[in-house]
């Protein structure tokens, strides 16, 4: 076993343990009834009449550069508004303001060169149809100087490939990632770690790209209005639609850096965005539809964004090699890994657009095993092909799991007894997750060396686990605004809802900290908030209730200071209790808190604990079943098993409902999921819903979900993040090699490649 | 582009005050806070503004406007005013020929529930209406096509008083993540209801099949679908 998680405890009653409402069940989301009835109105989903649409001209090759030789046709066709070039004035110059992240090339709004199949370039028209739009689109003369173009990071990375952005760099395809983490490292010394190694071995593991795939294509709609306050400086308000993200607010960013109007002129147009997968890749669309919009006087203006425009965006690639070496107990005393890892395509605006905002994805997983000698190199090749996000910080531990597996396989021990031989810091978390999950899941009546049970009907079984953290997002501060008045305490909040129900988890820990009735806790949505950061995605959602429960408590003090006198006592000698302010010492003196006037405060911080990359507090195991068909080479997940730490569990549903969520995905990813190009053309095969298959509810493996509480996050009473760690396909791939007997070194594990890996079997190999 | 009708006010729960959805109908919306109360009867259309989709000129009713585009857009397609019934309530709605029933409900009607488009078209279920009480796609039906049929959608169904369980079950579930795919799955619940009276998890699935889900939250409609169904034979 590993060391113990040792750390101070960071701001206000985090110890408390006298819940009446957080983790308490039957409390329905406030937007749920929106959801259901579909009156929630998502960016899709809004119009006004005389709204115009805008499309732009979209590349057919791989990589292309555009000549835009004659718009007059298209100008001149009825129904047509607006026609652009990416030489117009305005446009050519923007962006305007250029964010420090933009350090590793500038992306033009609209060039003329296309560096994917559908990516936007040379024109965009706006028209009063779709229809219209693409008459007049098929109107502009054009010529095309097809360039040649990279689908794959490893051929990016080879001497002797074209040089996609020679401004950038002019010598290779290398580039450089944002927070400027080192890429080359190295602890202790790898080369003597090798020579106590009683074992050697290599693994492979390689990630080809997955669609962000969100639910909702990214839809742009924007209109300007007069500023109904009347401020004197007669700019009028954007009305933009908003897919939130930190560090701000995508499109309303997008569109205050292009439009050049001064940010309290935004409002945001819906609170929905439907879901997406960690960082988001925000297109042009963000910025056009407000800034055509302004072009022409204000009139509302939809740009249109297909769902095949929409896997446009997606997952980066990542191909490791990993040399490990292992003593006979199964220790790792060597690592030395190689990187190879994706940047895609320009083709957008909006942060993390370039897929440089990454974090190193590189042998950090390792830094959380006891190993001493670890050496990382790794570099960003930029590519063609679709444009890429963030790579989240999980996946450093994707080449971890798969080094355990082989030391597991090498040495015909059980992988769960490898993790907690190697993972550093073991108590409490990673120690709870094992044993609540191992009987849960029943680990050991199921565990068998590889290849060696058959089920009943002839195929082969297989399991495996794996563990990763699970996140507190301390990276950011989060702003919260708390107001009482007449009775109840209000929290605006602008960020997009995402399906985390984070403003209900803070309503729940706003009522716990300030005595109010939950129903006193109004979490609402308030689109006129720009640029206020609070919660969203797993992590960062939960770590915000951190910043909600601080105002809380600075709420309560302050009524209780207010109202205290009206009770003929001191502070210290009143409380709250379901919405009303009693008096300790005779709690039938009451009065209700509304009395006390409007009271408001406001709380912008963070914990303490950094960025979750060196700091594991909070863990997580998941467990799989697999069958394989030897004769197809189709491989079913039987059932998932997750045992998550969820430090706090705030929100039982929701958060629950989170790892059935991220399983699924995770599902879909191990056996599918992948964007296939044409090799020859650049051109994407499988860019419909047809081709690119997301589970069904057929498809859905059962999950079994073992919450565990540590008390050991960042978030509000030790509470921390839930989907972002169970999101890979890796895992499937242990089980499959449990099974089977062979590691498939490339995901998703289709039937083609596990036929490849039994030949090998049967050939001796 | 389309009827200006009453109005009612349920676009409050969602945030948009400010915006205006053009000929919005209120067909049976219902609950957006989940009250009792605001579980509502449908509205009547009291008077329609035909609305040239080229120019934007309104004229009072649609031979006027067939005049218009004799006039002054020859050769352009003109609108047509189509009988719908939905929710229960018959209405003409002005559209273009080529309009399909999603595009209708989003820009004529203002129902958009079921106007959610997750593929391009017929691969996600997202757009699923109820059409004589069976699933249909309404990305893949033209508007033209369903005069004299019974067109149910979410709104229509989270309103029904008889539904309610249903409604009630998948707020209970947390059958929504982000909530982008539930109206459709809501629509398509009501059918399994109907169809089976007591679904068994598989039927469910099987019947769930076309509607995807990202989040899946594919247990939760199972679990919401099958209490329903208790709760309805139990006389709730
Ligand atoms: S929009 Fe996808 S099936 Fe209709
Ligand atoms: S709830 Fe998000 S797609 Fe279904």
């Amino acid at each position: 076993m590993g060391e113990t998680s040792v750390w101070e405890l960071e701001g206000r009653n985090q110890e408390r343990e006298d819940f009446k409402i957080v983790g308490t069940e039957g409390h329905p989301g406030r937007q749920s009834w929106d959801m259901a009835s579909g009156a929630a109105k998502f960016p899709t989903d809004l119009h006004r009449e005389g709204t115009l649409v805008a499309m732009a001209l979209r590349c057919p090759f791989g990589r292309a550069r555009v000549k835009v030789k004659d718009v007059s046709k298209a100008e001149a066709l009825e129904g047509v508004r607006l026609v652009v070039t990416h030489e117009d004035e305005e446009i050519s110059e923007m962006p305007r303001m250029v964010p420090s992240w933009f350090e590793f090339g500038r992306s033009p709004l609209l060039s003329d060169e296309a560096e994917f199949e559908g990516d936007e370039c040379g024109v965009v028209v706006v028209a009063i149809s779709e229809e219209v739009c693409k008459d007049a689109l098929s109107l502009v003369e054009v010529e095309w100087e097809v360039l040649p173009f990279i689908l794959d990071a490893r051929d990016a990375a080879k001497p002797g490939a074209p040089i996609l952005r020679p401004e950038m760099n002019p010598d290779s395809n290398l580039t450089g990632n944002t927070f400027g983490a080192p890429i080359t490292w190295e602890l202790g010394n790898v080369e003597e770690g090798f020579k106590e190694a009683d074992h050697i071995e290599v693994i492979e593991y390689g990630r080809q790209m997955w669609s962000q795939f969100r639910p909702m294509p990214p839809a742009y709609f924007a209109y300007w209005d007069d500023d109904p306050w009347g401020n004197p400086d007669g700019n009028k308000i954007g009305y933009v639609t908003n897919h939130a993200h930190f560090p701000s607010n995508g499109p309303i960013v997008s569109a205050y850096l292009g439009a050049g109007t001064d940010m309290d002129k935004y409002r945001a147009l819906s609170p929905y965005m439907a879901a997406r997968y960690c960082d988001f890749v925000e297109k042009r669309g963000a910025q056009f539809a407000p800034v055509l919009s302004k072009r022409l006087g204000g009139v509302p203006i939809r740009y249109i964004q297909s769902r095949r425009e929409s896997f446009d965006a997606a997952v980066p690639q990542s191909f490791f090699t990993v040399r490990i070496g292992f003593k006979k107990d199964g220790t790792l005393c060597a690592v030395q890994s190689k990187n190879i890892h994706q940047v895609g395509a320009r083709g957008g605006y909006g942060d993390k657009t370039h897929g440089h905002l990454v974090l190193p994805a590189n042998a950090q997983g390792f830094k959380s095993t006891s190993c001493p000698n670890i050496h990382s190199e790794m570099g960003y090749y930029v590519t063609n092909g679709a444009c890429t996000t963030a790579d989240p910080g999980k996946d450093h531990w994707e080449p971890v799991n798969l080094a355990f597996a082989k030391i597991a396989d090498t040495l015909d021990m059980p992988i769960s007894d490898v993790i907690m031989k190697n993972v550093k810091v073991t108590a409490p978390s990673l120690e709870a997750c094992m044993a609540a999950g191992k009987q849960a899941f029943g680990w050991d009546e199921k565990w068998h060396l590889p290849g060696k049970r058959t089920l009943a009907d002839g195929r082969l079984h297989g399991i495996a686990c794996r563990s990763c953290w699970s996140m507190t997002w301390g990276m950011i501060s989060y702003n919260i605004n708390l107001r009482m008045r007449e009775g109840k305490v209000y929290m605006p909040y602008q960020e997009s809802l995402i399906g985390t129900y984070w403003p209900d988890a803070a309503q729940m820990v706003i009522a716990e900290e300030t005595g109010m009735k939950l129903e006193d806790v109004v979490v609402y949505y308030a689109g006129h908030y720009p640029n206020w950061n609070q919660g969203d995605a797993a992590d960062r959602g939960s770590t915000c209730t951190w910043a909600a429960k601080e105002a809380a408590i600075d709420l309560k003090r302050k009524i209780c200071e207010v109202g205290c006198t009206y009770l003929g006592a001191e502070a210290d000698e009143v409380d709250i209790i379901d919405s009303m302010l009693v008096l300790k010492a005779d709690p039938s003196v009451q009065m209700p808190i509304g009395a006390t006037g409007q009271i408001a405060t406001g709380f912008c911080g963070k914990p303490l604990v950094p960025f979750q990359n060196d700091v594991i507090r909070t863990m997580n195991v998941d467990f799989c079943e697999v069958a394989v068909d030897t004769e197809t080479g189709l491989v079913e997940i039987l059932d998932y098993c997750s045992a998550h730490d969820f430090g706090k569990i705030i929100r039982p549903s929701s958060g629950l409902g989170q790892l059935e969520n991220a399983l699924t995905m995770a599902s879909g990813r191990a056996l599918r999921e992948e964007l296939v190009w044409d090799e020859g053309t650049g051109v994407l095969l499988n860019g419909n819903m047809y081709d690119y298959k997301v589970p069904t509810a057929l498809d859905q493996p059962e999950i079994l979900t073992v919450p565990v509480e540590t008390r050991c996050g960042g978030g509000a009473y030790g509470s921390t993040g839930v989907a972002h760690a169970h999101c890979d396909g890796g895992l499937v791939g242990l089980a499959i090699q449990n099974a089977i007997g062979e590691f498939i070194p490339m995901l998703p594990y289709t039937p083609d490649k596990v036929l490849e890996a039994l030949g090998k079997i049967s050939q001796g190999r | 582009m389309a009827s200006n009708v009453s109005r009612r006010d349920f676009l409050k729960g969602g945030g948009l005050a400010g915006i205006t959805i053009a000929g919005v109908a209120s067909l049976g919306v219902g609950s957006v806070l989940g009250t009792e109360e605001a579980c509502a009867a449908t509205a009547t259309m009291t008077e329609f503004v035909y609305t040239c989709p080229v120019c934007g000129q309104h004229t009072s009713d649609y031979d006027a406007l067939v005049k218009h585009f004799d006039g002054t857009h020859p050769g352009a397609a003109v609108p047509q005013a189509v009988a719908l019934t939905i929710n229960g309530t018959t209405f003409m709605a002005q559209v273009e020929p080529q309009w399909t029933l999603r595009e209708t409900l989003l820009y004529a009607v203002g129902l958009t529930g079921n106007a959610k488009q997750m593929c391009d078209r017929g691969a996600c279920g997202s757009c699923s209406v109820l059409i004589d009480g069976v699933p249909a796609l309404s990305c893949s039906v033209l508007a033209v096509e369903c005069e004299g049929r019974q067109i149910e959608t979410s709104e229509g169904i989270a309103a029904d008083p008889a539904y309610r369980p249903l409604f009630e079950s998948y707020v209970k579930h947390d059958a929504s993540q982000c909530g982008y795919c539930t109206p459709g799955h809501l629509t398509v619940a009501k059918y399994i209801l109907t169809k089976y009276g007591d679904p068994s998890a598989d039927q469910i699935r099987a019947e769930l099949a076309g509607n995807i889900c990202r989040c899946g939250t594919y247990s939760r409609h199972v679990a919401a679908i099958q209490e329903a169904a208790a709760s309805l034979k139990g006389g709730n």
